[in-house]
């Protein structure tokens, strides 16, 4: 009998193959954990404080503190994520430990290496890292990342930078489309990835990993419109437990992604959810407290 | 034959993309459609229950109409379970969450994420009555018991992974992400 291989290609990006098309939720605490997974969530993503407490809060963010993500995994049987910050392989390397079943390399959190991400080829739990656009994207499933996300501007519970960024990764793919092997090359060399990865982008059609919608999504509305424009999922930061009434947003989020096609259903969704989270504006914010222009 | 695919969330995709080699190998003309309703299941004679997670598949096909419209059609409908889709398929499950639901069809015990977190998923070469396969384990469930009626198709380490009962066919690994032979077997039938 031939012997088990962990920590596979193929098994690392085939958890995010079984997430597409639900929902995965931050959570801070047991309670919390209990009450994304009763509301269908795929997935919980556990952290100290969520992007809007963070963003409040200034500072320096960094990974939970390994009892809350203890018992966080113990209060749940979906899987759990966590996340480190951007460079900090020995923050990951706990996560591990820990028995996270996806680790997020997160721009959320304060980039602990202004030059290096994390070399996510050595570790046997999967990563998922954010990004603003084609580039980036590529940069990090080339440096071993399973799973990409938008960055969008976490914590604002406001949509506009996901939406720019699903558009900007839409856009550069479809413009593979119609480049001949030199300007793949040249493609290439701009984002800094073997042109190997470029050209397998360009005959997929998409990102060769699992794409999620973060960053600002809000609203059962706000999760769909994502869904919409092509995202494989969402991950809801702060909409959910900044809200006046985080079951009802929850279960709502989860449904909206389901039948993200269905305006009825949609609209029966958000009909009495209470208040959604409070709202930043992002076109007045200075530049410096802009999160997504981390780990570029 | 139409094949529709519980679309919930999960691998609905590779589901879908298994299906149409399968059938294309096979010479079948097969027509595959999504599954997030009661309505979606007209005309459907084969449904897929793809990878995810079981807990919010019951939530979902519970408050719909959906589990009881495909209990309903039991008898008649073929059924293709892989990971949460065999726990889906189940008539005992262990380790689900409080009122996680089951359509209590195929006559196996399981035990949910039984061979571990996503650090022990794994890869391995299967002997199954199909031939050699590459199986993928993730976060997967484990048959405990079986009866008699259910026919053995896999084992690995000399636990059953693929069994098939009637018109059930359920695997604890994930075919889909690497060879049709579990497709193609059912859209043949036997």
């Amino acid at each position: 009998m031939a012997e088990k291989r962990t920590g596979t290609d193929t098994s690392k990006k085939g958890l995010a193959q079984m997430f597409k098309g639900g929902v995965i939720m931050d959570v801070v605490n047991a309670e919390q954990a209990k009450i994304a997974e009763k509301a269908g969530a795929v997935s919980v993503m556990a952290l100290e404080r969520v992007p809007s407490d963070i963003r409040r809060d200034g500072g320096v963010a960094r990974m939970a503190d390994p009892a809350q993500t203890k018992a966080i995994i113990a209060a749940v049987t979906i899987p759990v994520m966590g996340k480190c910050r951007i460079g900090h392989f020995v923050e990951a390397q706990v996560l591990q430990e820990l028995g996270v079943d996806y680790i997020d390399e997160s721009e959320v959190l304060t980039p602990a290496d202004n030059a290096n991400h994390i070399d996510k080829k050595k570790f046997t739990v999967p990563f998922v890292c954010g990004a603003r656009n084609l580039g980036e994207a590529l940069r990090r499933i080339n440096e071993g990342a399973s799973m990409i996300r938008t960055k969008g501007e976490a914590g604002t519970g406001n949509i506009v930078e996901a939406v720019k960024h699903i558009r900007a990764i839409n856009e550069e793919v479809a413009a593979l489309k119609n480049m001949n092997d030199s300007q793949l090359a040249e493609k290439a060399k701009e984002y800094r990835v073997p042109i190997e990865l470029v050209k397998e982008t360009k005959a997929a059609g998409r990102l060769t990993v699992v794409n999620f919608a973060a960053g600002g999504i809000a609203t059962p509305c706000d999760a769909a419109l994502c869904m919409q424009l092509g995202c494989d999922g969402v991950f809801v930061g702060s909409g959910i437990f900044k809200s006046t009434e985080p079951e009802k947003m929850a279960r709502a989020i989860v449904d909206a992604v389901t039948h993200f096609r269905d305006a009825k259903k949609i609209a029966e969704v958000s009909t009495g959810l209470g208040k959604a989270m409070p709202g930043l504006d992002v076109l007045s914010m200075p530049e410096d407290q802009k999160l997504s222009k981390r780990g570029v | 034959m139409k094949v529709g695919i519980l679309a919930l969330h999960g691998d609905v995709e590779e589901h879908r993309k298994a299906t149409l080699a399968a059938a294309k190998n096979l010479g079948l003309k097969v027509e595959v459609c999504e599954v997030r309703t009661a309505r979606d299941l007209e005309g459907v004679t084969h449904l897929i229950l793809p990878g995810g997670e079981s807990s919010s598949f019951s939530l979902l096909m519970r408050e719909s109409e959906l589990l009881d419209a495909i209990k309903k059609r039991a008898r008649t409908l073929k059924f293709f379970g892989t990971c949460a889709g065999l726990i889906l398929l189940a008539k005992k499950f262990n380790k689900g969450t409080v009122d996680q639901v089951s359509l209590e069809l195929l006559d196996v015990e399981v035990d949910r994420n039984a061979y571990g977190r996503q650090r022990e998923s794994f890869e391995a070469e299967i002997d199954t009555k199909l031939g050699k396969i590459n199986g993928v384990f993730i976060r997967a469930p484990r048959i405990l018991k079986l009866n008699n009626g259910v026919e053995v198709l896999a084992e690995y380490k000399g636990e059953p992974v693929a069994v098939k009962e009637g018109n059930i066919l359920a695997c604890s690994f994930h075919p889909e992400l690497t060879t049709t032979k579990f497709h193609e077997l059912f859209l043949k039938g036997n």
